[in-house]
């Protein structure tokens, strides 16, 4: 399996990481790993599939273990992304865990919600996770720990619930993250919608439907963004060819390739290898 | 074959342009926007548009973009995009003199770019932006009388540094606009002014809310807050730095003489028009469906749309209360039709969970029951389909009001001398409550334009003083129709219904629950009865052909009649029924009483009147639920609008509502 659904893979003996970000990539995706994100600056949409999240400065999510969701940044936002596995506030805080829901189905999670006393300490625990991570001082791991014991206690204890109670997962979500991976697994050579209908043991127009209504976005699209990251990745980090770059990303010709790629970008992938920079979406 | 309107040459069927279209687009495009026109640039407020941008994301949940021209931004949301060649917006024009943006769908903007790629016009998209920047370009805004379809549109022109704003002639697609000393923000829907903090939040305007109890909606171009308004149907504005240069009002849609032609005749020209306007509103589309009632109208649209496309899929909602299902009867019409019909039973458990969210969904408060039904309906709609045909309209051009009938009745004393109907006035006041005879002398004694405003009519004078704490007796509940009568001076009675019904009931109650509640599930509801076309021929019927023998929309039902069943063709309009009047009784008794007894609207409602009501309609001394449907609709939507907005903002940031 590649990251690019998965998210980075964290070290499996100590699985925690706390990172200021500026790109939420836009692509669906998911991690064992509990996710806050924590808005320093400007405005991120957080698109958990049958929800949308509008996150203003200073304000936070919790994203579930296995959940799968997407980020949508303004051009000036940055925040803060803590991810860790349930396993780091052992002996165990949480029910589920792995395949399973970790967050208690009925807190709300978006800290806009919350009352701001909580809401101001539930910060300062993201952010001394962050300061403590990128110092990285003598017991800094003891450091993180203890602070994600706190976190993980206030999720238990003083995060309001409500009525309403969080999206249960269901086969639907199995699926569809079978789904991902298999489209992360074959995306460079040429897949159609029926041959992964077929894989997945779905009728066509059902699984054009199931796809678009989890993610928010159609089949091709999808793949579409799956080949331009590669593609974006492979420009910024290889001296390969283009025409190398073309085919390793899954695109069938370099006439495709350079529409579709300055139409997401605004600039040829020639002059974005140059820039050394994502243009951005204009 | 279609001749192009504007060159005369065969451009093919609808259907073909259609089939076309389908592979050239791809893809079906529904938005909703928010924009800014400031007096400078340094006014432009990107948060401010996210968050109202957020608010609307229903409308078009895949993407959202955010541009800035100047002192003119938008921030838009799109429903879906695959082929990046199709010309995606907002679309700003090679020479980079135009942006715009519109939410809609252009019908025959085939048709128009035609004769401009013939006078050497250059197009780089298959799209309708394109096509509209061009007529705008070419035209100037008259351009706007020659769409076909439901839109609204945002033209920024660079260089003379002005704004064009324009919705569709019927009204079908929304737009909002709150003028300011440092400019124009606009909307597609209301709500989005909830996070407007220079505006200060919502309000009450009580004279506003006294037309909501007559009407059972709030009128264009007002809406109940006052601080926001509509750009009416049929109207465009054009606005430079300083602010709204003007409003014009490009189309009216005034009845006209009839046409000589015998009547078999008109419905066959009927079966022709309207067939072709299906095939139009078919266009782009592999995923359209239709929602099947048990009446005329849908069953025509259901026939026409299945003879087009035999997959098409029909959707019916029901209640599980007797004699409030149309399933069954939707089922014949189905089974004759040989089409898929999705049936969806709905529950009162259901019902009450959708109330809050439809009241959200409708910018000012709607009162119709059966704006929960459609909300339900849709939302199963769109687990199907993108799009969906739709009989609105109908009612209002072809004439299926039942109260169309009193004008053939009373309507023989419109003109009858002051004495004589101050006389019949005099018998009905004296006309003991209940016996048959009080109302038809009511009629016959007062003016038309006294005595209908439209098809709802919820309180009268007196019982709106009884519970509405800021009644005010100065104000006449005739006020907003008073001019629209005055246009029909002279005319028939029933013209003179069916024009006030135009201009305030159908893009005031069926038109906004027809968008929002669909739009609500991102599903995109089309409107085929109301079509420039259609439209053009349902004009020029005498009242007779249209109600004959004590039978509305005679005409029409005559057309089609071998298009349905028989039994289809002779049913009376039901209109999604919905049992609030039986729940009210019984299970919904105790969530009414809730929400009165809870209400924060104090300052505008009597609860001890609203609760007398209650009880009333309970134990069956009157029948109350309409107007109880009202006060309910009110008070819940006075919470989330303005009670408890703060708590209202959150829940939409947190992507609750």
């Amino acid at each position: 399996m590649e990251a690019i659904y998965q998210g980075r893979i964290l070290r499996s003996d100590f699985p925690f990481s706390a990172e200021l970000l500026t790109d939420g990539g836009q692509l669906y995706h998911w991690h064992d790993e509990l996710e806050l994100v924590c808005v320093k600056e400007g405005m991120v949409e957080v698109v958990i599939p049958g929800r949308e999240y509008l996150l203003q400065t200073g304000q936070m999510l919790l994203i579930d273990s296995g959940e799968v969701h997407c980020l949508k940044n303004h051009p000036e936002a940055r925040w803060l992304s803590v991810r860790f596995s349930p396993r780091m506030v052992e002996p165990r805080l949480f029910e589920g865990g792995g395949s399973q829901a970790v967050l208690p189905l009925n807190i709300l999670r978006c800290s806009g919600q919350w009352e701001e006393p909580t809401a101001g300490r539930f910060r300062r625990l993201a952010e001394n996770l962050y300061a403590e991570a990128n110092a990285q001082a003598p017991g800094w791991q003891v450091a993180v720990r203890g602070l994600l014991f706190e976190m993980a206690l206030m999720i238990q204890r003083e995060l309001p619930q409500s009525g309403e109670g969080m999206a249960r997962r269901d086969n639907r979500d199995v699926n569809l993250k079978k789904t991902l991976s298999f489209l992360a697994e074959n995306y460079t050579r040429d897949i159609s919608l029926k041959e992964c209908a077929d894989v997945m043991g779905f009728n066509m127009n059902y699984f054009s439907r199931f796809f678009r209504s989890h993610t928010g976005i159609h089949f091709h699209q999808y793949l579409t963004a799956l080949r331009l990251q590669k593609a974006q990745q492979l420009l910024l980090t290889t001296g390969l060819p283009i025409t190398e770059v073309v085919i390793r990303s899954g695109f069938q010709n370099a006439k495709t390739f350079n529409r579709v790629f300055k139409n997401t970008y605004g600039c040829s992938p020639r002059e974005f290898r140059r820039g050394g920079t994502d243009g951005g979406q204009t | 074959m279609i001749a192009c309107r504007y060159c005369g040459k065969d451009t093919g069927t609808a259907l073909e342009q259609g089939r076309m279209a389908a592979r050239w687009k791809g893809v079906l495009i529904v938005c909703g926007f928010v924009g800014m026109f400031n007096r400078d640039a340094s006014l432009n407020d990107e948060k401010l548009l996210t968050t109202m941008s957020h608010t609307i994301r229903h409308r078009g949940p895949d993407e959202s973009d955010y541009i800035v021209r100047d002192s003119f931004c938008v921030a838009f949301r799109r429903l879906s995009i695959i082929d990046l060649d199709t010309g995606s917006q907002p679309y700003t024009s090679p020479d980079g003199r135009f942006t715009a943006v519109f939410n809609g769908e252009i019908y025959n903007y085939r048709d128009l770019r035609k004769p401009l790629l013939e006078e050497g016009i250059e197009f780089h998209t298959n799209s309708e932006i394109e096509v509209i920047v061009a007529l705008y370009r070419k035209y100037g805004p008259d351009f706007i009388k020659m769409l076909r379809g439901m839109f609204a549109i945002m033209i920024y022109d660079g260089e003379q540094k002005n704004c064009f704003v324009g919705r569709d002639p019927f009204g079908i697609k929304p737009m909002y606009y709150r003028e300011t000393e440092l400019g124009v923000i606009f909307a597609s829907e209301m709500k989005a002014f909830i996070f407007d903090e220079e505006m200060g939040g919502f309000t009450v305007d009580p004279k506003m809310l006294q037309h909501y109890f007559t009407f059972q909606y709030v009128p264009e171009p007002y809406t109940i807050s006052g601080k926001v308004s509509v750009l009416e149907a049929s109207h465009y504005m054009l606005l430079s730095a300083k602010g709204i240069e003007k409003i014009v009002q490009y189309e009216d849609y005034r009845f006209q003489t009839p046409t000589r032609e015998s009547f078999e005749s008109k419905a066959e020209r009927l079966r022709k028009v309207l067939t072709e306007s299906v095939e139009y509103h078919m266009i782009s589309d592999v995923e359209v469906g239709t929602f099947l009632s048990s009446g005329i109208d849908s069953a025509i649209i259901t026939a026409i749309s299945s003879r087009i496309n035999p997959g098409i899929k029909a959707l019916t909602v029901g209640f599980d209360v007797a004699s409030y299902s149309e399933i069954d009867d939707a089922s014949e019409i189905a089974k004759h039709l040989n089409v898929e019909h999705i049936k969806l039973k709905g529950n009162c458990e259901q019902f009450r969970e959708a109330f809050e969210r439809v009241v959200w969904s409708l910018d000012s408060p709607v009162a119709d029951p059966s704006t929960v039904a459609i909300y339900m309906i849709a939302g199963e709609a769109a687990r199907y389909v993108k799009t969906i045909l739709s009989g609105e309209g109908s009612d209002e051009l072809f004439g299926g009001y039942k109260f169309y009938k009193d004008s053939q009745l009373s309507g023989r004393f419109e003109n009858a001398p002051a004495i004589f109907k101050a006389a019949c006035r005099g018998i009905s006041a004296i006309w003991p409550d209940g016996v048959k005879g009080k109302a038809f002398f009511h009629r016959a004694g007062t003016r038309l334009e006294d005595r209908y405003v439209g098809n709802a009519f919820l309180f009268d004078e007196k019982e709106k003083k009884s519970f509405l704490k800021t009644y005010n007796p100065a104000q006449s509940y005739t006020e907003l129709t008073r001019d629209i009568f005055a246009q029909t001076k002279g005319e028939h009675p029933m013209i003179r219904m069916q024009y006030c019904d135009l201009m305030t009931w159908l893009r005031g109650d069926i038109l906004v629950k027809g968008d929002r509640l669909s739009m609500a599930h991102s599903l995109e509801v089309r409107v085929p009865f109301l079509d420039r076309e259609v439209w053009k021929f349902a004009s020029s019927l005498s009242v007779d052909e249209k109600l004959r023998e004590g039978t509305t929309k005679y005409l029409l039902r005559y057309a089609f009649k071998d298009y349905v069943n028989p039994e289809t063709f002779m049913r009376p309009k039901l209109g999604y029924p919905v049992p609030v009047r039986v729940w009210l009784k019984n299970e919904l008794y105790e969530w009414a009483r809730d929400i009165i007894l809870h209400s924060k609207a104090d300052e505008y409602i009597d609860k001890q009147a609203a609760l007398k009501m209650l009880e009333d309609h309970r134990s069956g001394k009157a029948d109350n639920y309409r107007k109880l449907w009202s006060i309910l609709v009110f008070i819940t939507w006075y919470r989330l609008y303005i009670a408890d907005a703060e708590e209202t903002k959150k829940r939409i940031l947190a992507g609750e509502l």
